[in-house]
Protein backbone atom coordinates (compact mmCIF):
# COMPACT_ATOMS: atom_id res chain seq x y z
CA UNK A 1 0.00 0.00 0.00
CA UNK A 2 0.98 3.28 -1.00
CA UNK A 3 -0.06 6.85 -0.05
CA UNK A 4 -1.37 9.01 -2.83
CA UNK A 5 -2.58 12.83 -3.28
CA UNK A 6 -4.77 13.19 -5.82
CA UNK A 7 -5.94 16.82 -6.76
CA UNK A 8 -9.45 17.09 -8.97
CA UNK A 9 -10.66 20.52 -10.36
CA UNK A 10 -14.75 20.56 -10.98
CA UNK A 11 -15.64 23.02 -13.05
CA UNK A 12 -17.05 25.80 -10.77
CA UNK A 13 -20.75 26.39 -12.40
CA UNK A 14 -21.85 24.03 -10.09
CA UNK A 15 -24.59 23.58 -7.06
CA UNK A 16 -22.97 22.72 -3.66
CA UNK A 17 -24.86 19.85 -3.99
CA UNK A 18 -23.70 18.93 -7.48
CA UNK A 19 -20.52 19.43 -5.95
CA UNK A 20 -20.89 16.64 -3.28
CA UNK A 21 -22.21 14.39 -5.61
CA UNK A 22 -18.97 14.67 -7.76
CA UNK A 23 -16.58 14.24 -4.89
CA UNK A 24 -18.85 10.85 -3.20
CA UNK A 25 -18.47 9.59 -6.85
CA UNK A 26 -15.19 9.82 -6.14
CA UNK A 27 -14.59 8.18 -2.85
CA UNK A 28 -16.94 5.55 -4.79
CA UNK A 29 -14.10 4.89 -6.91
CA UNK A 30 -11.12 4.89 -5.00
CA UNK A 31 -12.72 2.22 -2.24
CA UNK A 32 -14.32 -0.04 -5.24
CA UNK A 33 -10.67 -0.12 -6.62
CA UNK A 34 -9.66 -1.24 -3.11
CA UNK A 35 -8.14 1.97 -1.67
CA UNK A 36 -8.68 3.49 1.64
CA UNK A 37 -9.92 7.31 1.65
CA UNK A 38 -7.58 9.19 4.20
CA UNK A 39 -9.18 12.31 3.84
CA UNK A 40 -11.16 13.75 0.83
CA UNK A 41 -12.14 17.39 0.96
CA UNK A 42 -13.24 20.64 -0.74
CA UNK A 43 -10.14 23.00 -0.88
CA UNK A 44 -11.17 25.97 -2.89
CA UNK A 45 -12.93 27.92 -5.44
CA UNK A 46 -9.80 28.90 -7.69
CA UNK A 47 -9.27 30.77 -10.31
CA UNK A 48 -7.02 29.05 -12.69
CA UNK A 49 -3.71 30.69 -13.81
CA UNK A 50 -4.11 29.44 -16.95
CA UNK A 51 -8.41 28.23 -19.00
CA UNK A 52 -8.77 24.55 -19.19
CA UNK A 53 -11.14 23.20 -21.42
CA UNK A 54 -12.84 26.87 -21.92
CA UNK A 55 -13.23 27.29 -18.47
CA UNK A 56 -11.41 29.98 -16.14
CA UNK A 57 -12.56 28.74 -12.65
CA UNK A 58 -12.74 25.20 -10.59
CA UNK A 59 -13.17 24.23 -7.48
CA UNK A 60 -10.10 22.33 -6.21
CA UNK A 61 -10.86 19.28 -4.28
CA UNK A 62 -7.58 17.40 -2.50
CA UNK A 63 -8.13 13.69 -2.03
CA UNK A 64 -5.51 11.79 0.23
CA UNK A 65 -5.94 7.84 0.06
CA UNK A 66 -3.74 4.65 0.38
CA UNK A 67 -3.49 1.41 -2.15
CA UNK A 68 -1.90 -0.17 -4.93
CA UNK A 69 -1.32 1.24 -8.30
CA UNK A 70 -4.30 -0.21 -9.53
CA UNK A 71 -6.23 2.56 -7.89
CA UNK A 72 -4.80 5.00 -9.62
CA UNK A 73 -5.48 3.59 -12.80
CA UNK A 74 -9.49 3.41 -11.77
CA UNK A 75 -9.20 7.10 -10.68
CA UNK A 76 -7.55 8.81 -13.80
CA UNK A 77 -9.93 6.75 -15.91
CA UNK A 78 -13.05 7.96 -14.25
CA UNK A 79 -11.54 11.86 -14.20
CA UNK A 80 -11.46 11.41 -18.00
CA UNK A 81 -15.21 10.54 -18.69
CA UNK A 82 -16.23 12.30 -16.20
CA UNK A 83 -17.30 15.53 -17.35
CA UNK A 84 -17.46 17.65 -14.07
CA UNK A 85 -13.67 17.07 -13.32
CA UNK A 86 -11.60 19.17 -15.47
CA UNK A 87 -8.23 18.41 -14.89
CA UNK A 88 -6.61 15.84 -12.07
CA UNK A 89 -3.56 14.87 -10.67
CA UNK A 90 -1.98 12.28 -8.55
CA UNK A 91 1.34 12.38 -6.63
CA UNK A 92 2.71 9.82 -4.70
CA UNK A 93 2.65 11.55 -1.05
CA UNK A 94 4.62 10.92 2.29
CA UNK A 95 3.00 8.19 4.49
CA UNK A 96 3.94 10.80 7.57
CA UNK A 97 1.35 13.63 4.87
CA UNK A 98 -1.74 11.45 5.17
CA UNK A 99 -4.30 13.53 5.95
CA UNK A 100 -3.37 17.18 5.95
CA UNK A 101 -4.35 17.53 2.62
CA UNK A 102 -5.62 21.20 2.78
CA UNK A 103 -3.26 23.69 2.84
CA UNK A 104 -3.54 26.63 5.55
CA UNK A 105 -6.11 29.37 4.13
CA UNK A 106 -4.03 32.30 5.08
CA UNK A 107 -0.69 31.07 4.70
CA UNK A 108 1.76 33.68 4.16
CA UNK A 109 5.32 33.65 1.81
CA UNK A 110 7.99 31.84 4.26
CA UNK A 111 10.63 34.92 3.31
CA UNK A 112 9.93 38.04 2.24
CA UNK A 113 12.52 38.51 0.62
CA UNK A 114 13.05 41.68 -1.81
CA UNK A 115 12.09 40.87 -5.13
CA UNK A 116 14.85 39.75 -7.40
CA UNK A 117 14.95 43.56 -8.85
CA UNK A 118 16.14 43.97 -12.31
CA UNK A 119 15.45 40.57 -14.03
CA UNK A 120 13.67 40.54 -17.33
CA UNK A 121 13.60 37.31 -18.67
CA UNK B 1 34.51 41.03 -3.58
CA UNK B 2 32.27 42.77 -5.59
CA UNK B 3 28.59 43.43 -3.20
CA UNK B 4 26.38 41.74 -6.11
CA UNK B 5 28.72 38.74 -6.05
CA UNK B 6 28.52 37.40 -2.37
CA UNK B 7 27.14 34.41 -2.03
CA UNK B 8 23.60 34.49 -1.16
CA UNK B 9 22.54 31.78 1.86
CA UNK B 10 19.78 29.09 0.78
CA UNK B 11 16.57 30.75 1.43
CA UNK B 12 15.14 27.12 2.46
CA UNK B 13 18.10 26.01 4.81
CA UNK B 14 17.75 29.68 6.60
CA UNK B 15 14.31 28.83 7.13
CA UNK B 16 14.75 25.30 8.19
CA UNK B 17 12.57 24.12 5.30
CA UNK B 18 12.89 20.39 4.49
CA UNK B 19 10.12 20.05 1.34
CA UNK B 20 7.99 22.18 -0.94
CA UNK B 21 4.80 20.90 -1.30
CA UNK B 22 3.25 22.24 -4.93
CA UNK B 23 0.25 24.12 -2.56
CA UNK B 24 2.37 26.73 -1.46
CA UNK B 25 1.79 28.93 -4.21
CA UNK B 26 2.60 31.89 -2.07
CA UNK B 27 6.34 30.66 -1.54
CA UNK B 28 6.46 28.93 -5.20
CA UNK B 29 5.24 32.57 -6.50
CA UNK B 30 8.79 34.28 -4.83
CA UNK B 31 10.86 31.77 -7.16
CA UNK B 32 9.36 32.95 -10.40
CA UNK B 33 9.64 35.72 -12.36
CA UNK B 34 6.72 37.84 -13.14
CA UNK B 35 6.75 35.94 -16.54
CA UNK B 36 6.39 32.33 -14.81
CA UNK B 37 9.76 31.23 -15.27
CA UNK B 38 11.66 29.18 -12.26
CA UNK B 39 14.18 31.99 -11.16
CA UNK B 40 17.88 29.82 -11.62
CA UNK B 41 19.93 28.91 -8.52
CA UNK B 42 22.73 31.47 -9.52
CA UNK B 43 20.21 34.64 -8.64
CA UNK B 44 17.99 33.11 -5.66
CA UNK B 45 21.18 31.34 -4.37
CA UNK B 46 19.62 28.14 -3.40
CA UNK B 47 21.09 25.39 -2.89
CA UNK B 48 20.84 22.38 -4.88
CA UNK B 49 18.52 20.17 -2.78
CA UNK B 50 16.40 22.56 -2.24
CA UNK B 51 16.28 24.12 -5.76
CA UNK B 52 15.42 20.77 -7.30
CA UNK B 53 12.73 20.44 -4.92
CA UNK B 54 11.50 23.70 -5.90
CA UNK B 55 11.87 23.02 -9.59
CA UNK B 56 9.11 19.35 -9.05
CA UNK B 57 6.95 22.30 -6.93
CA UNK B 58 6.56 24.19 -9.69
CA UNK B 59 5.93 22.40 -12.37
CA UNK B 60 3.39 20.11 -10.39
CA UNK B 61 2.07 23.34 -9.55
CA UNK B 62 1.48 24.56 -13.31
CA UNK B 63 0.38 21.18 -14.05
CA UNK B 64 -3.01 21.54 -11.77
CA UNK B 65 -3.20 25.40 -12.85
CA UNK B 66 -2.36 27.27 -9.70
CA UNK B 67 1.04 28.47 -11.56
CA UNK B 68 0.73 29.75 -15.18
CA UNK B 69 3.32 28.15 -17.88
CA UNK B 70 3.87 31.35 -19.25
CA UNK B 71 2.45 34.79 -17.91
CA UNK B 72 1.29 37.39 -19.93
CA UNK B 73 2.85 40.87 -20.03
Amino acid sequence: MTAYETVFILKSSFSTEEEVAAIEKVRGVIERGGGVVSTLDRWDRKKLAYPIKKEKRGVYVIAHYEGGGAVISQIERHCKLEESVIKSMTTRLDPGALGKAIPNPDEKPIFFQEKFKGLRR
Amino acid sequence: MNKLMRRRPCKFCAAKKETIGYKEVPTLKEFVTDRGKIIPRRISGNCAYHQRGLTTAVKRARNIALLAFAEER
